[in-house]
């Protein structure tokens, strides 16, 4: 993946945009597609695009907002990273993060006023943990008896979704309150903010993130083995890599990180958690993860984009009124061009081989 | 069939080719892995098409373009991996082939009744609506047989199918072709197993190298060292390494004992098999394709578990050998499955090189993989074994095959191990690399390795072998010392020819 030889700086170029082009492909093509949707709504596209852009990159408030859903976004996608490596799809992510959510919640409410460098990290960790632990009943169900993980998952999303609903509304309800919801965190567990502005320190720790996972899947055996698990389980019998324990590991590593995601919406932007309360995060790092081509340094620049859409089209909704579903057409349509651009480009490269030899 | 050639790249597969088969016959097809058995058969089942050549059937000269040309004609082929849906019924497998191009579907239970009918005829019984996952190997063989008959064929081919068959199945099989020849059928059974030919064949058609060798009657079959001859030539082959000074010594390095060894169908693959492999020595294992060489080379690397027995190395029992540990006892493994097992086709040489040995302690003693020595470990083998490459970040993918196989036998030749098993270590390449191939083997058992050889080319097993010992069956059927080895006496024991 990583170059580590001396090439010529062109030659890098050529060399790492190859790679990157069904996701370029993808991308524009998105971009194109979703202007000729914006025209048949009786849109200037040129106009929407600006606006998406200019109220996500150029106002204060856009900015902000944009570091701030970046973040849940980037830490989920780096989790959900190791595990596609392994070759393993957890499409769980949202559940995890819904569970971790409501434990931390849970933790930030009921061991009272501690200073915010104890409780902080505590409340953090036990969102990190509750999500691993929901990832864990299809990790073993798949470590042991070879269950199919997309299923067990994507099910437990549905659970998890009901699970707090019941709980937020029944024993967990603020009963303070007019409509169902959680009691809020202590005020000593907020996420610290610079300056007064919006942008917390959870943004800093989501890059933390993104570096440790980059270092993880490059320079460590553990990444390396995950990536071999997934290249191959047969090469990975062939070494006699311990493949259950793998399996789990990558499970509790991208729970765990849907959980902390959850868990710094929570003690950053949220303090409680209301049934509403649905967030798209768990499934938007889903095709994040696949146009970044698993690539731990291109999910950093596709976070932002994709927050960069999720605040351009909400403001753009609060103030022209296009519908807010714009970008769920728009991601579909990027995921859609995606895996046709590589299945085209693995066509082309074959059959450029097969011309060769 | 007359005169078919058949060419694929860089291989002829059949040259000039006569075969015929009669009405109401068991016509065997024999030859050595590679002789262009299948190949024929696929040519007549319509799957690849001759070069050159033509077919007749009941006189008429045919073109067989497609397989469904071939149905047709009444041919129907039932392969080694039969093409059966497992989760549907047998009934339903039977409706999948015969409704094929036509919207009419015909009545079910009006087929389920043909079914029984035809399996009454052939001496067993079969349930239509019974689901083929839950029948064994042999009744989906059944199920297989019946649903060529249903659909009409006159000729019917088996691609050896016998090799994943208990010996009691085998001669249920054998009751069902004499019924099917004695009702007119033709049954072109393809086999490199003597014995079997000798026990139900008519006739004996023998291929060689693409070419066909003769066709031999019942009578004219009674001499087995003819059939041997035929199989295997009778040229032997005099190229030999130099016995090396070093003569082997008599400590042992590896014992397996009764060892039982299980396919992926759960078949004992091996079967009892004993086995000394001596410090310093090439053993070379004969044996054709299939008689459980994979599943043993697989458990005396740690990579399949064995069923029962006992594998001793240097002495001590290994109470479960696993990858790691063979790794750690200085057990490397050439695996035939060279991508996508033995290495990993998206990943560098730099990452295919330390696959096995980031694990090993000796090689990095951290939790971090420190790439740059990687990198110089991938130099040094690309200039040592001349790989032809961009660089250590070439990804293996963009190599050639014997280049790639160079990268794998390198890596595992690599800190001077204690035993290498190799399992078909040049299968498929050019001389060349070949050749370097074994120069390599050679000078690392005059270092005092020791090589487990195992290959279906018996020229290249007598060529690096001091010790060769006969696969059959999954069991040692023989072994002969380098001074004694005789080419006729080996190619008899690997066909199963005078074993009790």
């Amino acid at each position: 993946m990583q170059d580590r030889e001396g090439l010529k700086p062109i030659d890098w170029l050529v060399t790492s945009i190859k790679p990157a082009l069904s996701s370029i492909i993808a991308i524009l093509g998105s971009i194109i597609a979703g202007s000729i949707v914006l025209a048949l709504s009786g849109i200037d596209p040129a106009f929407a695009y600006y606006t998406i852009f200019y109220e996500a990159l150029a106002t204060d408030f856009g900015i902000t907002k944009t570091l701030v859903e970046m973040t849940p976004l980037l830490i989920t996608a780096v989790g959900l990273l190791v595990c596609f490596r392994a070759g393993i799809w957890n499409i769980g992510a949202q559940g995890q993060m819904l569970i971790g959510t409501l434990f931390a919640n849970v933790v930030g409410y009921s061991l009272g006023p501690l200073p915010t460098p104890i409780i902080l990290p505590i409340v953090l960790v036990a969102g990190a943990i509750a999500g691993a632990a929901w990832a864990l009943p299809p990790a073993i169900l798949k470590a042991k008896l070879g269950i199919n993980e997309v299923i067990t998952t994507l099910l437990l999303n549905f659970v998890a979704i009901n699970l707090i609903k019941f709980l937020i509304k029944g024993p967990l309800r603020n009963v303070a309150e007019e409509h169902p919801q959680t009691y809020p965190i202590v005020k000593s567990a907020y996420m610290p903010t610079f300056f007064g502005t919006q942008i917390h320190v959870g943004i800093l720790l989501a890059f933390v993130i993104a570096a440790a996972i980059y270092f993880l899947m490059v320079w460590t055996k553990l990444g390396f083995q995950f990536k071999i698990l997934g290249e191959s389980i047969k090469a990975a019998r062939y070494v006699g890599l311990p493949i259950s324990r793998l399996i789990i590991l990558a499970f509790i590593i991208s729970g765990g990180a849907a959980g902390f995601a959850g868990a710094i919406q929570l003690t950053a932007v949220m303090r409680n958690v209301n049934p509403a309360w649905a967030p798209g995060y768990g499934l938007e790092a889903v095709p994040l993860v696949f146009i970044a081509k698993m690539n731990p340094i291109a999910v950093i620049p596709l976070s932002i984009l994709f927050a960069v859409f999720l605040v351009g089209t909400d403001i753009m909704h609060r103030t022209t009124g296009v519908p807010v579903y714009f970008i769920e057409i728009f991601l579909g349509i990027m995921l859609l061009l995606f895996a046709v651009s590589e299945v085209v480009q693995r066509f082309r490269v074959r059959k450029v081989r097969e011309a060769g030899v | 069939m007359v005169g078919i050639t058949k060419t694929f790249p860089g291989v002829v597969a059949n040259k000039d080719v006569d075969f015929e088969a009669y009405y109401g016959e068991v016509h065997g097809l024999l030859g050595e892995n590679g002789a262009g058995k299948s190949t024929l058969m696929n040519i007549l089942a319509g799957f690849y098409r001759p070069d050159k050549g033509e077919i007749w059937v009941n006189g008429k000269h045919v073109k067989i373009k497609s397989p469904k040309d071939a149905i047709k004609l009444g041919i129907g082929m039932v392969y080694q991996h039969f093409s059966l849906v497992k989760k549907l019924t047998v009934l339903e497998n039977v409706m999948l082939a015969i409704t094929t191009n036509s919207f009419k579907i015909p009545r079910q239970s009006k087929i389920a009744e043909e079914i029984e009918k035809t399996a009454q005829s052939l001496g067993f019984s079969i349930d239509p609506y019974a689901v083929v996952a839950d029948l064994s190997v042999g009744e989906q063989q059944r199920v297989e047989i019946i649903k060529i008959l249903i659909r009409g064929s006159n000729i019917i081919i088996l691609d050896e199918p016998t090799s994943i068959l208990s010996p009691v199945e085998v001669s249920g099989l054998f009751e069902v072709l004499r019924r099917l020849a004695r009702d007119g059928k033709t049954i072109i059974f393809i086999t490199h197993k003597l014995e079997e030919v000798m026990a139900i064949c008519d006739r004996v058609t023998v291929l060689r190298a693409g070419r066909k060798v003769g066709t031999l009657t019942r009578d004219e079959m009674k001499s087995a060292q003819r059939l041997v001859t035929m199989i295997f030539g009778s040229e032997i082959t005099t190229e030999r390494f130099d016995k090396r000074a070093l003569s082997h010594s008599v400590r042992e390095v590896l014992r397996a004992e009764n060892l039982v060894v299980e396919n992926d169908l759960g078949v004992n693959a091996v079967n009892g098999l004993n086995l000394v492999v001596h410090e310093g020595e090439i053993l070379g294992i004969a044996g054709i394709e299939g008689n459980g060489q994979l599943e043993l080379a697989e458990a005396l690397a740690g990579v399949r578990p064995i069923k029962s027995g006992s594998i001793y190395f240097k002495g001590r029992k290994l109470a479960k050998p696993n990858p790691m540990l063979m790794y750690s006892l200085g057990v490397r493994y050439i695996t035939e499955d060279r991508i996508g097992e033995g290495l990993i086709p998206s990943f560098n040489i730099t990452e295919n090189l330390i696959l096995k040995s980031h694990r090993d302690n000796n090689f990095i003693n951290s939790w971090f993989i420190p790439w740059t020595k990687g990198q110089k470990l991938a130099e040094q083998i690309i200039s040592e074994y001349n790989i032809i490459a961009r660089g250590p970040s070439s990804v293996a993918s963009t190599l050639s095959g014997g280049n790639l196989q160079k990268l794998l036998v390198a890596r595992e030749l690599m800190h001077n191990p204690t035993l290498i098993i190799a399992n078909q270590p040049t299968h498929g390449l050019d001389i060349k690399t070949t050749q370097y191939i074994h120069r390599k083997f050679v000078e690392q058992a005059s270092n005092g390795s020791s090589i487990l050889l195992i290959s279906n080319d018996l020229g290249e097993v007598m060529k690096l072998s001091d010790r060769i010992a006969v696969m059959y069956n999954g069991r040692i059927v023989g072994v002969f010392d380098r001074e004694n080895a005789d080419r006729e006496a080996i190619g008899r024991l690997m066909i199963g020819h005078g074993i009790s």
